[in-house]
């Protein structure tokens, strides 16, 4: 049976319901209770891999130390001056927001993109787990060039491991999202315990210099190993990992879902704590995976990694990185997919979406595309944040009318589909690197978004007038 | 005398102890004190004790609904708001 577009929104309106209030002064929370939340929200399974990929792209020690630095730098400010400003001043979640901007309709179809993406992002993590079970029963890891299942055992793995994470979401998703608080100080240290036990393996050092003299010359050494160049993996120079580190939480800052969080905020200026999450997930956790790379000959597998660093710690850090971070994910996607099948409970949805995201782990693809597909999750979703920004700041001062759609009890905002559809469009056809397209994107989105409102008002109060033109003269 | 409440304060001493283990055993690795192997039994360990003693620290209401209580008077631990 067909759904219809009002059945859809009604129901993500009772999903979202709980939240539909902006958050009240007393519920405002301490600047330390948005540090601890960061912290352990950005460790995850795949800074694993993310920081090994640097080395396979040949990054050169100094693009590495200083181009992680200014892109985290940046994304730090991007949550203080783009989302949570925002969300201080309407202390709603981008959903109830973009409901006002976009229409139901358009935050529909925006839920559901983002839970695709999600279940891609939640079986890459899933994969990662899978490449710490598979050492134990002697399961090859993927090669950097596959991109289908390579064996059976890989296959019944990643399908196990799936099928594991999909039970415990449906069994206790609270608990195990309480559980996993535990994890985030012990995780960060095993990254940093395994970079520096792996060290002396790289090469004899007496000094401070002798250890800079190894990161250079075989850990980040401004060449793509051969291997890696033989399976298709590019240089990535020093503004890739500027643009990387910039727009790999940008569904976050620049998209805006961290709303959700900043309206706890007392002002914008919390979004600095940001800074507790990034420096150990984005830093120093990358610069460590790429430590450990190096130190098992360039080959990528977390797992691999993980146990020759740090043993079954190690082995358990990979497991449990995979799998907490894989949990909520999956948990976001199934509350995205709720949606679209009315009347359906929880754990049947939350079932669908862990099939899917189970099927996603399975194609090395995925994991082994990891960097691309941060850059296109981020691209996908980066006009909605540019058209929110736009009506929140710019409309006021332009004297366009703001939260029309909602005024006028309409399903979609055309301009805001246009921006996202033709931004895409332009996206896809831009002549540079991946990573550099959403920025000009961005901007492109936003001209676009005040210029089709420009035409949809003015075009709107022409046809009314006329109207009335019309009416009078018919009167007469 | 609440246990309850002096087990979550010896166990979040236990947890730190831990994850100074964590970070001081590589550290004593890479300074060539000790060697590849003695470290990854020592870290073992210091993962170990982290998982049996760290959620009581961090989530008492995870064993129950006295263990939240406690929670809420212990040393380590935040205190609720004041209203």
């Amino acid at each position: 049976m067909a759904i219809s577009w009002k059945e859809i929104t009604a129901q993500l309106d009772a999903l979202y319901e709980f939240d539909r209030e902006p958050v009240a002064e007393d519920k405002l929370q301490k600047g330390w209770e948005f540090a601890a939340l960061f912290t352990g929200e950005h460790v995850a399974g795949t800074e694993f891999v993310i920081g090994a990929f640097f080395v396979l792209h040949g990054v050169s020690f100094r693009d590495v130390i200083v181009g992680l630095l200014l892109g985290n730098l940046m994304a730090v400010l991007s949550w203080t001056f783009i989302c949570a400003p925002i969300a201080v001043q309407t202390r709603l979640t981008l959903y109830w927001y973009l409901r006002k901007i976009g229409g139901p309709g358009l935050t529909a179809i925006y839920n559901i993109a983002n839970a695709l993406l999600y279940c891609i992002l939640a079986g890459a993590m899933i994969a990662v787990s899978a490449t710490a079970i598979g050492l134990a029963f002697h399961v090859p890891t993927p090669e950097l060039s596959d991109k289908l299942p390579t064996s059976i055992g890989w296959v019944i793995i990643t399908l196990v491991t799936g099928g594991v994470v999909t039970t415990v979401a449906i069994l206790g998703f609270e608990k195990l999202a309480k559980f996993s608080s535990v994890c985030g100080p012990w995780m960060i240290l095993i990254f940093i315990a395994g970079a520096l036990a792996v060290f002396p393996d790289l090469g004899e050092y007496h000094s401070f210099s002798d250890v800079l003299n190894i990161a250079r010359t075989k850990i980040w050494t401004g060449v793509v190993p051969a291997e890696a160049a033989a399976k298709g993996l590019g240089k990535l120079g020093f503004w890739h990992i500027v643009f990387f580190a910039w727009f790999c939480n940008l569904a976050m800052h620049v998209d805006l879902s961290d709303m959700a969080i900043f309206r706890y905020a007392k002002n914008k200026w919390y979004g600095l704590y940001t800074l507790f999450g990034v420096l150990p997930g984005h830093y120093v956790a990358w610069l460590a995976s790429g430590v450990m790379v190096a130190a098992i000959g360039l080959q990528m597998s977390p797992g691999s990694m993980a146990v020759n660093a740090a043993g079954l710690a190690g082995a358990l850090a990979v497991l449990l990185a995979g799998w907490t971070t894989a949990n909520p994910t999956m948990y976001r996607a199934g509350l995205a997919f709720q949606s679209i099948t009315p009347n359906w409970p929880r754990w049947a949805v939350t079932l669908v979406a862990g099939i899917a995201t189970t099927i996603f782990s399975c194609f090395p693809f995925f994991f082994m595309r990891l960097l691309d597909f941060v850059a296109i999750y981020g691209l996908i979703l980066m006009p909605i944040g540019a058209v929110v920004f736009c009506e929140h700041w710019f409309f006021p001062k332009l004297g366009l009318e703001q939260y029309r759609v909602e005024k006028q009890g309409k399903l979609f905002s055309w301009p805001a589909m246009l921006t996202w559809a033709v931004t895409l469009a332009a996206c896809w056809f831009m002549p540079f690197h991946l990573f550099f397209r959403w920025l000009p994107g961005y901007f492109l989105a936003m001209v676009l978004y005040i210029v089709l409102s420009f035409a949809w008002q003015k075009f709107a109060f022409e046809t009314q007038a006329d109207a009335r033109t019309e009416a009078a003269g018919a009167v007469k | 005398m609440n246990w309850r409440k002096n087990w979550i304060d010896v166990c979040a001493m236990l947890a730190m102890v831990s994850l100074i283990g964590c970070i001081v055993f590589p550290v004593l690795c890479f300074g060539h004190y000790i060697d590849k192997a003695a470290y990854i039994t020592w870290l073992d360990w210091a993962t170990l004790l982290w998982f049996l003693t760290a959620p009581f620290w961090f989530t008492p209401g995870l064993f129950g609904k006295k263990f939240e209580e406690a929670g809420k008077l212990a040393m380590f631990r935040p205190k609720p708001k004041q209203s």
